[in-house]
């Protein structure tokens, strides 16, 4: 059976993101999409639009990791709502392995990623990746 | 019925019977030499890693034991495509210690020929820490 074009998208970004290229996933994110990450940490809770999603969650991301990749090693074709199965391996740059498992449970709008769900071992992110406002400043705000 | 519902069907009663503490109709429904892997690095978490049928029903007896009333699983979303299944759910229950667990998870199914062959869970790791391990 043919991949949906949701599914054919997602195969695309993850494609584009294991090679290193993040732009795909940003370019496919809606303006209005909405990013969760279970848990109450303060890298969980859900995060509204696309500005306040790059701003708030991969801003202090990127301060925390030297590098970062993830790879997707499973996709689930719903239709409406694909799921991915991920596997990041990442190094923090005080050296610390970041090596975290994912689900993304996503949905579209418009032909675009627009309900994001982020299951992931939040342990491991309050153990390595710590508090996530410690590295979040107001001037990164997006304009 | 196609082979994807006769599959959800499966992933769902596997939980049904979870909720209603019949761990022998949750652990028909897998196959023998079935894995089960529950999120976490186990150097931080005890119950993290991979499970037999045979730890699995230990480590379901471990929670029900804690938490008598059982644990009320409520299903969110349904996601399949050939044999996997992937359910997102909610989880609710009391332990005896008067601690709220309250979890929301995915688990990732994989089943062939009506017998779940692999699971993979996905949940909040950290809460799960916070309320069976914790001081």
């Amino acid at each position: 059976m043919p991949l949906s074009a949701n599914a054919q998208l997602v195969t695309h970004i993850f494609n584009e993101v294991a090679a290193g290229r993040a732009d795909a996933w940003i370019e496919a994110l809606h303006d209005d999409a909405e990013y969760r990450t279970i848990g109450a940490g303060s890298w969980s809770g859900t995060f509204r639009g696309k500005a306040n999603i790059i701003n708030d969650i991969f801003r202090p991301l990127r301060k925390r990791l030297a590098s970062r990749h993830t790879e997707a090693t499973r996709i689930i074709d719903g239709g409406d709502v694909v799921v991915v199965q991920a596997r990041g391996k990442n190094l923090t740059h005080s050296g610390v392995a970041y090596d975290n498992d994912y689900v993304f449970v996503i949905g579209f709008k418009d032909g675009k990623m627009h309900r994001y769900e982020e299951y992931c071992d939040t342990e491991l992110i309050a153990n390595v990746l710590g508090d996530r406002m410690a590295t979040w400043r107001p001037a990164e705000k997006a304009p | 019925m196609t082979t994807q519902e006769t599959n959800t069907r499966i992933a769902k009663r596997f939980f049904e019977c979870f909720d209603a503490q019949d761990l022998d109709g949750a652990l028909a429904l897998l196959a023998d030499d079935a894995q089960f892997r529950v999120p976490g690095k186990p150097s931080e978490s005890p119950s993290a890693g991979p499970y037999d049928k045979k730890r699995l029903r230990r480590l379901f007896e471990r929670i029900l034991q804690n938490i008598p009333d059982g644990v009320r699983m409520t299903f969110k979303s349904v996601i399949a495509e050939g044999d996997l299944v992937a359910l997102e759910m909610e989880g609710l229950g009391k332990l005896s210690n008067g601690r709220v667990y309250n979890n929301e998870y995915v688990i990732l199914f994989v089943i062939r020929d009506a017998l779940i062959r692999e699971v993979r869970e996905y949940n909040d790791t950290l809460h799960a820490y916070n309320v069976w391990h914790a001081a």
